[in-house]
């Protein structure tokens, strides 16, 4: 279905404003990635979990469901029994992955080709989704029934087919492999063979990680905020430590407290014991360890601790590997200057952004707005140690975007917001000549202008202004407007 | 600045001549909106402003483009005042390699050149773009006259001193290139420092001896429009307003301005203010230079164009009646001859004469329609065929004294063959001399939405929403539908939007090609319009469209193409009409006329392929107007338009015919113009005529009252004419009710209306093709295949309408088919006379390889010819012998042409896929090992008819689920016959088309189709927003709702719909194989 039908459908009036659809643009890299995570989650089943193949990599073949990135192959063999048995396993599997709110179907086979055909039919056939175990040797039985979809063939294959009549597996199997091949080819037969396990195929398991992490568990429930503290800091060092060992930089700290507090809530009492959890973000990856400790001091004291602390558990996230500053050969202690200062403001925005929250920090920028008060604007510095996404802070420093004014024509300092002045002569079409600033009363003796400002009618603050650059008799220079329409005047710079 | 630049001695005018008068300004540069997406006024918008402020003239310089200055110059010649207004033609040059250059055009020579020039650029860049380098204008030469513009050589407001020696060496090139043709143009905006900034450009032009000018650089005629200016900005630069940084409008002060305004803001030069008017002047051209020359190889050598046409129309006529000119056409016919030579048309009526004679020596069927059927010298020149006995015409909605614009003649030719009259003009005249018509697109509502919307920074979603929800911005519906996308129309931003809508409305957006407007010229056509490439590949087009050229009287021919005429054709040549030593036309002129049986068969509404009668809407007109002569034919193609619709003119109509409402007129006068229609009028000639007699408006007025209603831009024209003609109409002494009225009837024709001559050009096509249809119906639908597409049915409804009909109709097969449908048994029988009888007497229709989806022509072709080798033997032997690919054989095979071969659908499939590339390696043959397909159901069959050739002979999927749709109570089309007015009824059909007609008030018509026949769905709004989802996306529908049954026209008025798509596609696709 087109989206555009697909909107008009979903909001036949249009009382809401996205019609209940939210579109999503697709993206096979993101589900992919998406599916590793779920990867990880399978590893508490079996260590062996392998993604879909990339499309195009090893066999050239045309469009191969198998690929796409939707579902995970995992060999469960020998981890059975730590479930009760492969149902068990696959029970648990099914209902770990609803817990955390997605709808799977899980199928256990003799080969990767069946399993993934059998987790595969209830789409086709509209069977509800519980975890089917085939019994060992009954795969091609299975298969027998299914749908020729379940083959993984290439469409246009599946397309003929199905024109012939040839709708389930076992009347594709009843055709002369000969004339078949001859039909679709040896790849044909191949992903057949593939589908009924004839084929030995390895998966291309996800290498387990080896997180960088420290922890040390108590006892007895610690309280006391100096020991913990102690703790915490050699836990940092221990990981800025194993970040050096593995030439790996870090994005961010995350630190666990395990407790045993009760928390408690409006119904009485709630469980006792939980977990709290923060992260430390950096705006560029590293790992000193002094100056880690200092950013996990700063936003550790953002929190109340917990009283009952029974474990403490630093892991560093977002290893990268370090970027080696590149060598400069001449002047070398100017860029060496500038690489410290630079240095030195990161550490600064990792502080405050870390003490202060991510969105408090932030950075001005010159706009190409027309008007004053909206040429400089504040953006925050949002580093993706700071608030989780990629790429990096921008800290280059603000980029003057080719202004269609010259520096001379606009003062160092604006008054924060113009403040209105009284008026007390006028030349014709002209700016003031005598005006009252501060208690006293300026004699403009030069001006030039008017510069005429009209913008903004797109938001609530337009203006329509004539700003003049005037010179008073005691040789101080004032930026004064008026506003169009009305004889209003206002002082918004002074020149230094 | 000092005297420096009077040093220079300078030719033309001096501005002295002037100074006793009074100083003035001229704006020397200026954009209309036909820089599309750069300025914000229209050209006459510009002008009258101009004109108000006090600007003797005014130059237009589009953006490489000459396509805002025929409007401009239109829109002076109307301006009322003692002096001649005067345009200053000329263009702001963009180069590659330099900075902006504006030209302007002293005379006819320069005007040449400056045409040339732009299409070279235009001809060298893709659609709509233009590339011109710095050379290009050096090697142009001609006598230009030219502005560099200094402010655009600092757009930053600074200047470094690098960038000045830049500056200073470009400026120099200049005053090279140009000597004392050049001027330095110096425009002001009101930045932070003007002051500073005069002096620095009067400095730069003293130094490289240029005379400087000051000017607006002006993009919109008034301050109001800078909103607009930033929108057109954000659209051009594909933003919202809020992220367009520099290319937004920091003032608004870039519109026209007065003398004192340009004087105040450069500092009291008003040396350089004036010195404007001196440009002016030496601009001596104007576009009426352009008047038209005609071709001049019209008439044979030793006659004059004049004697010519005279003795060519009367040979005509002499040909038209054999029995002698009837005295009043006679008269007609001087009368015409006498305006045409007063007004020197003749090179146009032979032009288009020369092209009809063309068109007929190849055998290909042609017909003028529009107006030129209103004139006499048209029919005896066989351009038109109506006979001006069988209805009124009126020449003066063709050619008008009043008007003093080139007549339009339309011709329409066979669709395919119109290629060939396009190639013989381009050969008689040149590609030089040729050229096709532009189009100017404009902003209509709802790409205007979409564009001003997005530029709001709206969401896509919302815009879309909105655009969709929309027809008109001018009425409440817009501020409501606007209320329900979500958006308060009384906040900034809904206020805004609206406003700038209906502001942008009718704003010109790009350059496309007219559908057959060729413009044909005695000298080079580059040197008359800049010509610029169009997006089909080898096309190009002129800047200018055909009211541009209407209005500088310049000829172009309409060459319209039209698939009856193909359809007519090759029915005529099927039937073998065509005798020997006949021409076509012969033929089709040979049809006999008012057959009794055609007209009961229109009357039926049995006209599906009928040419124009054909639609939904005039199917249900047809059995209450039960037309029984040509006239009555001519008012059903008149009747069955939105204008007399919305004008409320059809029911008036109807029962006036009925007898159920008495007809009467005002007087005598009106008795006059409206009798022939029962008192309501239904051709546009009529309302021109009330005008004319009950409001004593000349025949001209009328035609610009009717062009008025046209141009529906325009509110201010149309009040003047509202007045004038009420006021007409109460002083003859009708009463004002009766005047508002003939008013609103009149608007109503301004876009929708038929003129009386073309509906009665296409009365002729609706009768020959009836005829057709009802005496050799095989032959009819063959020939409608075999022009698809056309028309507004299906192949699937065309064939079904043929079987109903007792045709036999055969389906496509390898060894019997050709590309197009054949007639098989006794094609050519001459017997007229013979109805079109039963099952198996008459020809039967052989469907070709054309409606197998998706086959080449070449690849049939070359089917058909190895055919002449002997019939093929099998699906191996076809592939063999022909050579065709896997994806030909397969299309081949679904679509089951080896039906000859005994070899079904299936098997057929399953050889077609072979790979027989390998087949001596491999040793086998074909059905070596043979395998059983399951046999298919028959609603299989249907489906995969449908799936490979859009239609199926064995039957109609419905009948598939038929048992099932009778269970829920439906009845076929052919039993709804039968139920009564207002009863309950349901019905079941695939549903054919979905329609919204905008006079219908938001009820939507939908037609299903069942294996009996069509049953048309009235849907009201409520009932469609009930069912939206089944109503708008479902392939077959079940309907439950009332019957409406009047005089033999049936529909049901649904109030309930339910989905039927799944269980066609249940069958379709079965699923009872799965467990």
């Amino acid at each position: 279905m087109p989206l555009a039908e697909a909107r008009a459908v979903l909001s036949p009036s249009s009382e809401e404003e996205s019609g209940g659809l939210e579109v999503i643009e697709a993206n096979s890299g993101r589900d992919r990635e998406s599916l590793a995570i779920q990867c990880r989650c399978a590893w508490r089943f079996t260590p062996r979990v392998a993604l879909p193949p990339v499309p195009g990599v090893g066999r050239p073949a045309g469009s191969d469901p198998r690929t796409r990135p939707e579902s995970l192959l995992a060999n469960i063999t020998g981890c059975g029994h730590l479930f009760g048995d492969d149902h068990g396993l696959a029970m648990a599997m099914q209902e770990d992955w609803s817990q955390r709110g997605f709808r799977v179907r899980v199928a256990v086979a003799g080969s990767p080709g069946t399993a993934w055909a059998i987790a595969h039919a209830a789409h086709w056939t509209g069977q509800p989704a519980a975890p089917l175990v085939v019994t060992p040797g009954r795969d091609e039985q299975w298969m027998r029934r299914l749908p020729i979809e379940a083959l993984a063939l290439e469409t246009r294959v599946v397309r003929t087919l199905r024109e012939l009549g040839v709708l389930r597996v076992d009347r594709l199997l009843e055709l002369p492999a000969s004339e078949v091949k001859r039909r679709f080819g040896d790849e044909t037969l191949w992903r057949i063979d593939r589908a009924l396990g004839q084929i030995d195929e390895p998966l291309d398991c996800l290498p387990m990680p080896d997180p960088v992490v420290a922890w040390k568990a108590f006892e007895h429930p610690v309280s006391r905020m100096d020991w913990l503290e102690e703790v915490l800091q050699g836990l940092v060092v221990e990981v800025a430590e194993g970040l050096k060992r593995r030439g790996r930089v870090a994005w961010r700290l995350v630190c666990r407290v395990c407790h045993e507090d009760s928390e408690v809530g409006p119904g009485g009492p709630g469980r006792a014991g939980g977990r709290m959890e923060w992260a430390t973000g950096l705006v560029e990856p590293g790992r000193e360890a002094a100056h880690l400790w200092g950013l996990v001091q700063l936003r550790m004291q953002r929190h109340r601790w917990p009283r009952q602390v029974t474990r403490l558990e630093v892991q560093a996230e977002g290893l990268v590997v370090p970027e080696r500053p590149q060598e400069t050969l001449f002047d070398a202690d100017a860029e060496a200057a500038c690489q410290r200062v630079k240095r030195g403001l990161v550490r600064l925005v990792e502080r405050l952004a870390n003490r202060l929250g991510r969105h408090a920090v932030a950075w001005p920028v010159l706009s190409d707005d027309v008007v004053p008060e909206a040429v400089v604007q504040l953006r925050p510095v949002a580093g993706p140690g700071v608030d989780g996404t990629s790429g990096r802070a921008d800290l280059s420093g603000p980029e003057a975007n080719g202004g269609r004014v010259g520096p001379a024509s606009r003062p160092l300092r604006l008054i924060d917001g113009p403040r209105a002045i009284e008026v007390m002569a006028v030349a014709p079409q002209g700016p003031p000549v005598r005006f009252g600033w501060e208690g006293r009363t300026c004699h403009v003796s030069r001006y030039w202008g008017p510069e005429r400002i009209e913008t903004g009618w797109w938001t609530d603050r337009q203006v329509a202004r004539d700003y003049y650059r005037v010179e008073i008799d005691t040789g101080e220079w004032y930026w004064v407007f008026r506003r169009h329409g009305e004889e209003d005047w206002f002082v918004h710079g002074v020149f230094e | 600045m000092s005297e420096g630049s009077s040093a220079t001695p300078r030719c033309g005018p001096s501005p002295r001549c002037r100074r006793g008068g009074v100083p003035g300004y001229v704006e020397l540069c200026c954009r209309t909106n036909y820089s599309f997406l750069e300025a914000a006024s229209h050209p006459d918008e510009l002008v009258v402003r101009a004109a108000r402020i006090g600007h003797a003239s005014l130059a237009i310089t589009d953006a490489n483009s000459l396509g805002g200055v025929v409007r401009a110059h239109v829109a002076a010649r109307g301006l009322c005042g003692e002096q001649e207004w005067k345009i200053v033609c000329g263009a702001r040059l963009r180069f590659e390699d330099s900075p902006p250059v504006v030209v302007w055009v002293p005379d006819r020579e320069s005007y040449a050149t400056l045409c040339r020039l732009l299409t070279l650029g235009r001809r060298r860049a893709e659609k709509g773009k233009c590339r011109l380098w710095w050379r290009d204008l050096e090697e142009a030469g001609g006598g230009l006259l030219a502005g560099v513009l200094l402010h655009r050589l600092f757009p930053g407001g600074v200047i470094t001193d690098e960038a000045r020696g830049d500056v200073m060496s470009f400026l120099e090139q200049f005053a090279g290139l140009f000597g004392d043709r050049g001027y330095a143009l110096a425009g002001l905006f009101r930045g932070p420092d003007d002051a500073g900034a005069w002096r620095r450009m009067a400095g730069w032009a003293q130094a490289a001896g240029l005379p400087l000018v000051a000017t607006a650089d002006v993009i919109y005629h008034d301050r109001s429009r800078q909103r607009l200016a930033d929108v057109l900005s954000a659209i051009r630069e594909g933003c919202p307003v809020d992220r367009l940084g520099c290319h937004r409008q920091v003032n608004a002060e870039r519109s026209l301005k007065g003398f004192e305004e340009m004087v105040e803001l450069v500092g009291g030069d008003r040396r350089a203010v004036v010195r404007s008017l001196e440009v002016a002047e030496r601009c001596r051209f104007s576009l009426d230079e352009l008047k038209y020359e005609y071709p001049e190889e019209l008439c044979p050598e030793g006659t004059t164009l004049r004697g010519y046409l005279r003795s060519l129309t009367w040979e005509g006529a002499a040909r038209r009646y054999p029995s002698g000119v009837p005295s009043a056409v006679g008269r007609l016919i001087a009368h015409e001859l006498e305006l045409i030579a007063r007004l020197e048309y003749e090179p146009y009526f032979l032009t288009v004469w020369d092209l009809v004679r063309f068109a007929r020596s190849r055998g290909i069927l042609c017909q003028g329609r529009g107006s030129a059927a209103n004139s006499v010298v048209c029919f005896c020149l066989g351009i038109t065929s109506v006979d001006p006995e069988r209805i009124d015409v009126l020449f003066e909605r063709f050619v008008s004294q009043e008007r003093d614009e080139a007549p339009d003649i339309d011709v329409d030719f066979e669709h395919e063959r119109r290629e060939e009259v396009l190639q013989y003009l381009y050969e008689k005249y040149g590609r030089e001399r040729a050229g096709m018509t532009g189009v100017v697109i404009s902003y209509r509502p709802r790409s205007a939405l979409r564009d001003v919307g997005k530029a709001l920074g709206l969401s896509l979603d919302r815009v879309d929403r909105l655009a969709k929800s929309v027809d008109g911005v001018h009425d409440d519906c817009f501020v409501k539908g606007v209320r329900e996308a979500g958006l308060d129309p009384e906040s900034r931003l809904g206020r805004q939007l609206i406003e700038l809508v209906r502001e942008i409305l009718g704003f010109p957006r790009h350059l496309s090609q007219h559908v057959g407007g060729m413009v044909i010229t005695r000298g080079r056509l580059s040197e008359l319009v800049p010509i610029e490439n169009a997006a089909m590949a080898g096309r190009t087009v002129i800047q200018w469209d055909k009211d541009d050229l209407d209005a500088l009287g310049i000829l172009k021919v309409d060459c319209l193409s039209l698939g009856m005429l193909t359809a007519i054709h090759r029915c005529l040549e099927m039937i073998g009409a065509r005798g020997p030593g006949q021409t076509i036309d012969d033929a089709m002129a040979a049809v006999p006329p008012e057959d009794p049986a055609v007209y009961e068969m229109i009357g039926c509404a049995d006209t599906v392929g009928v040419f124009q009668i054909e639609s939904r809407a005039q199917m249900s007109m047809l059995p209450r107007l039960k037309p029984r002569c040509f006239y009555d034919l001519v008012i059903e193609v008149a009747i069955v338009r939105p204008g007399p619709i919305q004008g409320d003119m059809v029911h008036p109509y109807l029962r006036r015919r009925a007898g159920r409402e008495p007809t009467s007129y005002p007087d005598d006068a009106i008795r006059g113009v409206l009798e022939k229609t029962l008192g309501v009028p239904i051709f546009q000639e009529q309302a021109m005529r009330l005008a004319v007699v009950a409001a004593g408006f000349t025949p001209g007025q009328a035609d610009q009252l009717r062009r008025a209603m046209g141009a529906w831009r325009r509110p201010g024209v149309i009040d003047r004419f509202h007045r004038q003609l009420v006021k007409g109409m109460t002083d003859r002494g009708y009463d004002n009710e009766f005047a508002e009225r003939v008013f609103r009837q009149i608007r109503g024709f301004g876009e929708y209306g038929f003129p009386e001559s073309h509906a009665a050009s296409f009365a002729l096509l609706v009768y020959v093709s009836a005829w057709l249809k009802r005496y050799h119906p095989a032959q009819f639908t063959a020939a409608l295949l075999n022009s698809q597409p056309m028309g507004f049915y299906a192949p699937a409804q065309l064939v079904a309408d043929a079987c109903r009909h007792g045709v036999e109709v055969l389906g496509v097969d390898i060894n019997r088919s050709d590309w197009d449908c054949t007639i098989e048994g006794n094609a050519t029988s001459r017997e007229w006379s013979v109805p079109g009888g039963q099952v198996g007497d008459g020809p039967a229709l052989r469907l070709g390889l054309r409606t197998v989806r998706g086959l080449a022509e070449s690849v049939a072709q070359r089917v058909v010819a190895e055919r002449k080798q002997g019939e093929y033997g099998s699906v191996g032997d076809l592939s063999r012998r022909v050579g065709l690919g896997e994806g030909e054989m397969v299309r081949l095979a679904r679509a089951d042409v080896f039906g000859s071969l005994e070899t079904g659908r299936r098997e057929a499939v399953w050889d077609a896929v072979a790979d027989r590339s390998e087949q001596p390696l491999w040793g086998g043959a074909i059905g070596e090992h043979p395998v059983q397909w399951p046999e298919m159901s028959e609603f299989e069959e249907v489906v995969a008819d449908y799936r490979a050739q859009g239609l199926s002979l064995r039957g109609h999927p419905f009948e598939a689920v038929r048992e099932g749709v009778d269970r829920l109570g439906a009845v076929t089309a052919d039993e709804l016959r039968g139920v009564p007015q207002g009863r309950w009824a349901v019905v079941a059909g695939l549903v054919l088309l979905r329609q919204r007609p905008s006079s219908a008030r938001g009820v939507t018509f939908v037609t299903l189709e069942d294996e009996t026949g069509l049953v048309n769905l009235i849907i009201k709004q409520r009932v469609w927003k009930a069912y939206r989802q089944a109503a708008r996306s479902a392939t077959a529908l079940m309907a439950f709702g009332t019957v409406q049954n009047q005089e033999g026209v049936i529909h049901l008025l649904v109030s309930r719909v339910a989905d039927l798509s799944e269980m066609l596609r249940g069958v379709a696709v079965p699923s009872r194989d799965f467990r």
